[in-house]
């Protein structure tokens, strides 16, 4: 076992884990967020993306030893008062959730996106989407939601 | 409940030389970079979803996918001393742990070697590429593996560091010795990769995959070529996912080297990289497929230096 501590969606945990736990089992089964899905648990679908200090990655790739410090946003941070961040909004009056199980990740990655370039171009939306399927949706409506947060910003 | 890694120990460290102490004492120890590679591996190992990778990568514990022990793992993605990246005179030196997401978008980078830059782009997701490092690229040593054709047309210096044997400094193809292999002990690390930047190259990359993202690639190009006047002065040629390790193609090269530029020079240099690679891999199920594209990517990839040049149409 070792000692992490974590700043998860704000708040401070310090948690004994195994070495071999990676953080999407942390988060879900020890955090109970489970916003976070695991879909392929090898990088391929982008399902369990988080943010781990400001980046997107795959938490099924990630131990939580290594995150000893890190700050870490997931789904569930970004509606802390149970109110939707306006990507969220976005993604709603877009139709771009319809079964749900791509949606945290393909939220995070455009968060982490949006935070770093708050315009992005079509192109850069799709590039930073490309690690996140959905089987659903077609991704259209996808791209337009976060173009429509991007159109909005200053 | 949780899913476990096969994984008895990670040890964390905050210096180099901490962990080559680590890694003398633990012979079967293995780094944990970004571990993009090594993490699924281990869980394929363990009886998670098999994905389609031959054999797994073979590691400092040399046992590849049979060994069912759970890992001992040495974490040194967070050791800054391994992170940076800077121009050192003409010469570029990138810390083996730089994620390949910085490489991509290091201004350092796109001025020496912008191959280099153009490959990192190319690896993976945002996802992958945020954790992913150079050196684990390289150490994995995949013959598909984006970053290595772009280190052997720049002549990759690769920097191995011991306890007991200080440091060591290999060319690529000396230390990638196979699909999967390097000549790396189990208690080396490697700690920085150096390449000759330089002014004055054309360059090209080409990458050919099922679809633009997420898909390890099918054929990877990458020339760099120098002119004086219409003449080529000098020339180098790599491709990656067709031969079993990095090198240069040098046939191709003979056949643009010190004569003056011509769309013929191109085709003939795409042929000899083509047949270079028949000759040293043999008949193999995708060589129908590979022998024309490959022979059409070196000839694509040369006139769009030739066209940087201005001394031929850009190639579509
Ligand atoms: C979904 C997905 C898509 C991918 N797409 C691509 C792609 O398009 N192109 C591509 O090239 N690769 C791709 N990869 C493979 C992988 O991301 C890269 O090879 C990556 O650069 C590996 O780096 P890492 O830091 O994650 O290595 P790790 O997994 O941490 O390590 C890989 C190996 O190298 C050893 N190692 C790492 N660092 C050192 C060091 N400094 N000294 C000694 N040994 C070391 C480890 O022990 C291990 O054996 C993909 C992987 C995934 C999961
Ligand atoms: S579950 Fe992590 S990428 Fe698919
Ligand atoms: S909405 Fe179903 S996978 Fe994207």
């Amino acid at each position: 076992m070792a000692r992490v501590t974590l700043t998860v969606n704000d708040r401070q945990v310090t948690l004994d884990v195994h070495p071999g736990e990676r953080l999407v089992d942390t988060l879900r089964d020890r955090l109970g967020l489970t916003g976070t899905k695991e879909g392929c648990g090898v990088g391929e679908c982008g399902a369990c993306t988080v943010v781990v200090d400001g980046d997107a990655v795959n938490s099924c790739l990630v131990l939580t030893v290594q995150c000893d410090g890190a700050a870490i946003l997931t789904v569930e941070g970004l509606a802390p008062a149970g109110q939707l961040s306006r990507l969220q909004r976005a993604f709603l009056e877009h139709g771009a959730v319809q079964c749900g199980f791509c949606t945290p990740g393909m939220l995070m990655s455009a968060t982490a996106l949006l935070a770093r370039n708050p315009r992005p171009t079509r192109e850069e939306i799709r590039a930073a989407l490309a690690g996140n399927l959905c089987r659903c949706t077609g991704y259209e409506q996808i791209v337009q939601a976060v173009e429509a947060v991007a159109n909005e910003a200053e | 409940m949780s899913i476990r890694m096969p994984i008895a120990e990670v040890y964390r460290t905050s210096s180099v030389d901490d962990a080559l102490a680590f890694l003398a004492e633990h012979p079967g120890a293995r780094p944990l970079a970004g571990g993009t590679d090594l993490l699924v591996e281990l869980r394929t190992r363990w009886g998670g979803p098999l994905v389609g990778k031959p054999g797994g990568a073979q590691g400092a514990d040399g046992g590849g996918g049979a060994d069912l022990s759970p890992a001992s793992l040495l974490d040194i993605s967070g050791l800054p001393e391994l992170r940076d990246i800077r121009a050192d005179g003409r010469k570029l030196v990138i810390g083996a742990c730089a994620r390949v997401a910085e490489v991509a978008s290091s201004p350092q980078v796109a001025a020496a070697a912008p191959t280099l830059a153009q490959a990192a782009g190319s690896v993976g997701s945002v996802q992958i590429r945020n954790r992913a490092t150079l050196g684990g690229n390289i150490m994995n040593a995949s013959p598909a593996a984006d970053s290595l054709p772009a280190l052997a047309v720049h002549e990759a210096v690769c920097v191995l560091r011991s306890q007991r044997g200080g440091e060591r400094r290999l060319r690529l193809g000396e230390l990638v010795t196979g699909p999967y292999c390097t000549c790396a002990r189990p208690d080396e690390l490697l700690v920085a990769v150096e390449l000759e930047g330089g002014s004055g190259w054309r360059q090209s990359y080409m990458r050919l995959g099922r679809r633009q993202a997420m898909t390890i690639a099918r054929l990877i190009v990458a020339v760099l070529m120098r002119f004086e006047g219409s003449t080529v002065a000098d020339v180098r040629i790599s491709a990656g996912a067709a031969f079993p390790s990095p090198r240069r193609i040098e046939p191709a090269e003979r056949a643009l080297l010190g004569a003056p530029f011509s769309r013929a020079a191109a085709r003939e240099a795409g042929e000899a990289a083509a047949e270079e690679m028949v000759r040293v891999c043999g008949i193999r199920w995708s060589t129908r497929y590979k022998q024309p594209v490959l022979a059409a990517l070196v000839e694509r990839a040369v006139r769009q230096c030739a066209a940087k040049e201005g001394l031929d149409e850009w190639p579509e």
